[in-house]
C-alpha cells in the first residue's frame, strides 16, 4: 500500500540512476535519483510487520515504470534498521546507518545545515554537522519516548487519525503540561488530563511539547544545536512537533519536502559515492526482486550454551542469501 | 591442618581480565590446578541475573554466573580475592571490597573460598601473595620463588599487550610457556584508529560487549585498548580538576589512558564502554565527553546491560566509524548544489544555537 509517492524529474535514456532503500521499523522508503541529484521517484509506505514483503511490494510498484531502465541503475544503497536484510534481498552495494544517510542527504538539500533532528518510528537521533562533515551525533538509548510508534498509539487511543495530529495541536488555546519523562507515564497523565476535562486539542499540543522536551533533554543532552536546523523522519510530518521544536529552540525549523525519504535518498547518494570511489559495478538483482520468492527460516544452534537463534533467508533457487544471529560468527554469511 | 587438593576454580570474570596472568603463574608454581569457568555465555548471564540483586551492575551479575558455572566443574576451592586497592591513593568500588562476602551470602553449597585481601594501602602486593601462599600451606621459600616467577610473567604479559597484542592473544602466548615471543609489528591497512576504553571486564569479555572488537576489526578499524598504551602513563595519579583527585581504582586507569590519548592525539576516536548503573563510570563518562568535545576528538559512550539491544549498539558504532572515516578523509557531497534554495534558511553569522 503506497501512501506517498513523489516524482520530480523525468527519466532520461542516458541518465545514470541510483536507488536507495530505507527500511525502518514502521515504514519502507524508496528513492531513485539521477546524476544531477534530481528525484526521479520516491515512495513511502508502512511496513506492516514483514520487511521482506514490504521491500518486495515496493519493487512490484516500481517494476512497471522502471523495468525498461533497469540497466541504468548504477548503484543500490540500503539503510534503516533492516539495511543488511534489504541489501541481501535486492543485491545492494552498501548498507549504511540511517545517521549517515540522513546527514548526507540533508547536507545536500539544505546547504550549510548544522543540526538534523531525526525522529523515526522507533528511534530518535540528533546529528550535528560542520561544513558538511558530521561532527557529533546521538541516539536515544534506553528510552523510546516521543518516537513515531508512540504518537501512532496515542492517536489511535484518542480516536483521531495521526495525519490530523498537527491540526489538532494548532487549534489548542491553552498549554497543558503532560509528564514527558516516560511514555507510560505520559499516557497515564494524558488520561488524567482528559478526565480533568481538558480538550483533545490542548492535550495533543501538550503531548507535542512534552515529547520535544524529552527529546531535547535526553537525546540532545550536552549538545549545542546551531541553525540551520532541519527536522526529518516520519514524525516531521507532524506539524505540532515541528512547532513545539520552534517554541523550545527559538529557531526556525526547516522541514524539507523530502523529509520522509531523506534516508533513502542518502542511501542512494552513498551507494553512488561507493561505486564511484571504488570504480565497481552494482550487484543489483533487478526490479523483478518483487517476483522472487524469499523464505525466512530459523533454527537454534545447539553447539554451545549460548543457543543462538540463527535466522536465514532462502531464495527460490535454494541459495541462502543471508544468515545471521550467531554470536561466534560461524554461521554469518 | 587442611589438606589442599589440587583444583582451584577461578571465575572468568571481573579482575580475571586484569590479574589472572599474575595469579595463574603464582598458583601453578605452588602446584595447584586452575579450573576456569566457561567463557561468558547466555546461560551464565541468565543464572547470574537470577541470583544477584536487581540494582547491581551486569559484571557482578556475571560473576555469580561464573561462580555457579564453576560449581559444576568439581572444584575443591573457589578463588575470590578481596581487592581493596592496587595503587596508592585509589580504591576499588565497594562491590569488589565485599565480593567474597557477597558470593558467600548469595550462593549455597560453595566449596571453601580462598579469600585474601589485596590492599596496597596497608601492605605491598607480595605480602598479599604471601598470605595466599600460607593459606595454601606453602613454605616461605616456595612462596617467594613462585611470586618472583609470577611477577616476571605478569610483566612479560603486560609488555606483550603494550607491544600491541590483545588480552586473549597475550594470554595464549603466556600459556605457551614461550617467553621469547616478540609480536611482529604488522603494518595493517586500516581506515581509522579507535580506542576502546573501559573496565577490562567490559572490554575483553566479547559476550558482554557484543563482540565489539571483532566488529570493529571487520570494519577495518585499528582497535587500541588501554593495556596497549605505554606503562608509564599509569604511574601518576590523575587529577580531575585542580583540587579533586580521583580515588576510584578502575577509573584511575581509564582517566590516565584517556588523558594520554587527549595529549598525544594519536587517535581518531574514543569509544567508552561502561556498564549500566556503574556510578564512577557515569561520572567520568561525562568528564571525558566534555574534554573530548573541547579537543574535537570524536567520543561516544556505550552503556551496556543484559537487556542491551544489539541493533542500537551496532547502529551507533557503525555511524561512529563512518563519521570518523568521512571526517578524516574529508568526504563531502561534491555534486553540484541545488540552484534553488529549499526552505528558508536562517543565515545569521552569530552562533545563536540553543545548548542542552
Amino acid at each position: 500500500m503506497v501512501m506517498a509517492e513523489n516524482r520530480e524529474a523525468e527519466i532520461d535514456k542516458n541518465d545514470n540512476l541510483y536507488l536507495g532503500i530505507d527500511v525502518g521499523s514502521v515504514s519502507t522508503k524508496f528513492a531513485i535519483i539521477n546524476d544531477n541529484m534530481e528525484l526521479i521517484y520516491s515512495t513511502w509506505a508502512r511496513s506492516h510487520g514483514s520487511p521482506i514483503k514490504s521491500v518486495q511490494d515496493g519493487f512490484k510498484e516500481m517494476q512497471n515504470d522502471f523495468i525498461d531502465y533497469e540497466s541504468q541503475i548504477r548503484a543500490v544503497g540500503t539503510t534503516g534498521s533492516a539495511r543488511y536484510l534489504t541489501k541481501a534481498l535486492v543485491g545492494g552495494d552498501i548498507a549504511k546507518t540511517e545517521i549517515i544517510a540522513h546527514a548526507v542527504a540533508a547536507s545536500y538539500f539544505v546547504p550549510g545545515v548544522r543540526t538534523i533532528l531525526e525522529i523515526g518510528g522507533q528511534d530518535s537521533k540528533v546529528i550535528l554537522l560542520e561544513n558538511g562533515i558530521i561532527t557529533d551525533f546521538a541516539m536515544n538509548s534506553i528510552c523510546a519516548a516521543g518516537t513515531g510508534s508512540f504518537l501512532d498509539h496515542q492517536a489511535h487511543r484518542l480516536g483521531i487519525p495521526i495525519e490530523e495530529f498537527g491540526d489538532y495541536a494548532k487549534r489548542s488555546k491553552t498549554d497543558v503540561v503532560i509528564a514527558g519523562r516516560c511514555t507510560v507515564f505520559a499516557e497515564s497523565d494524558m488520561i488524567h488530563k482528559q478526565q480533568m476535562g481538558h480538550s483533545k486539542e490542548d492535550i495533543i499540543w501538550g503531548l507535542c511539547n512534552s515529547l520535544v522536551r524529552n527529546y531535547l533533554n535526553n537525546v540532545c543532552k550536552g549538545k549545542k544545536l546551531l541553525p540551520p536546523i532541519t527536522f526529518q523522519g516520519g514524525v516531521a510530518a507532524n506539524d505540532g512537533i515541528r512547532r513545539a521544536f520552534e517554541k523550545h529552540l527559538g529557531q526556525k525549523i526547516i522541514v524539507h519536502k523530502n523529509f520522509l525519504t531523506m534516508g533513502a535518498i542518502g542511501a542512494a547518494m552513498l551507494a553512488r559515492e561507493y561505486i564511484e570511489i571504488n570504480n565497481i559495478k552494482t550487484k543489483f538483482k533487478g526490479f523483478n526482486v518483487g517476483e522472487m520468492k524469499f523464505t525466512p527460516k530459523a533454527f537454534n544452534c545447539t553447539d554451545c550454551p549460548n543457543q543462538c537463534e540463527i535466522t536465514y533467508v532462502e531464495q527460490d533457487d535454494g541459495t541462502i542469501i543471508a544468515r545471521w544471529g550467531d554470536r561466534c560468527g560461524k554461521w554469518t554469511l | 591442618m587442611i589438606v589442599i587438593k589440587k583444583r582451584i576454580g577461578i571465575p572468568r570474570s571481573l579482575l580475571y581480565y586484569k590479574y589472572f596472568p599474575l595469579w595463574k603463574t603464582f598458583l601453578e608454581e605452588l602446584g595447584v590446578e586452575i579450573v576456569l569457568s566457561d567463557r561468558t555465555n547466555s546461560k551464565i548471564i541468565d543464572i547470574g541475573g537470577r541470583y544477584a540483586i536487581d540494582e547491581i551492575c551486569i559484571p557482578l551479575k556475571l560473576y555469580y554466573g561464573h561462580v555457579l558455572n564453576l560449581l559444576e566443574k568439581n572444584i575443591d576451592y573457589l578463588f575470590v580475592p578481596r581487592y581493596v586497592s592496587t595503587t596508592i591513593g585509589t580504591y576499588f568500588c565497594p562491590k569488589f571490597l565485599g565480593l567474597p562476602d557477597m558470593v558467600r551470602g548469595t550462593i549455597d553449597n560453595l566449596p571453601p573460598i580462598i579469600e585474601f585481601e589485596v590492599n596496597m594501602q596497608k601492605r605491598p602486593m607480595y605480602l598479599s601473595a604471601y598470605k595466599l601462599g600460607k593459606v595454601l600451606h606453602k613454605s616461605t621459600w616456595q612462596i617467594k620463588k613462585a611470586y618472583e616467577k609470577a611477577i616476571k610473567d605478569y610483566k612479560y604479559f603486560r609488555q606483550l599487550m603494550v607491544d600491541g597484542l590483545s588480552f586473549k592473544k597475550a594470554l595464549n602466548v603466556l600459556n605457551s610457556k614461550n617467553r621469547n615471543f616478540k609480536p611482529k609489528k604488522k603494518i595493517i591497512d586500516y581506515v581509522a584508529k579507535i580506542a576502546i576504553i573501559g573496565h577490562g571486564y567490559n572490554v575483553h569479555d566479547s559476550f558482554i560487549n557484543m563482540n565489539l572488537i571483532n566488529k570493529l576489526n571487520k570494519m577495518k578499524v585499528n582497535v587500541v585498548t588501554l593495556e596497549n598504551l605505554p606503562l608509564e602513563i599509569f604511574k601518576n595519579q590523575t587529577v580531575i580538576t585542580n583540587t579533586l583527585e580521583n580515588y576510584w581504582g578502575n577509573e584511575e586507569e581509564i582517566l590516565s589512558a584517556v588523558n594520554y590519548l587527549f595529549e598525544t592525539k594519536d587517535i581518531d576516536g574514543i569509544i567508552f564502554i561502561c556498564s549500566f548503573c556503574c556510578g564512577p563510570d557515569s561520572l567520568i563518562d561525562e568528564i571525558m565527553a566534555r574534554d573530548a568535545k573541547k579537543l574535537k576528538i570524536p567520543y561516544i559512550g556505550l552503556v551496556l546491560d543484559e537487556h542491551s539491544g544489539q541493533a542500537g549498539v551496532i547502529t551507533r558504532v557503525e555511524a561512529f566509524v563512518d563519521m570518523i572515516v568521512r571526517k578524516k578523509n574529508n568526504i563531502r557531497i561534491i555534486y553540484k548544489k541545488p540552484t534553488m534554495p529549499i526552505g528558508i534558511i536562517n543565515k545569521s553569522e552569530k552562533e545563536v544555537g540553543a545548548e542542552f
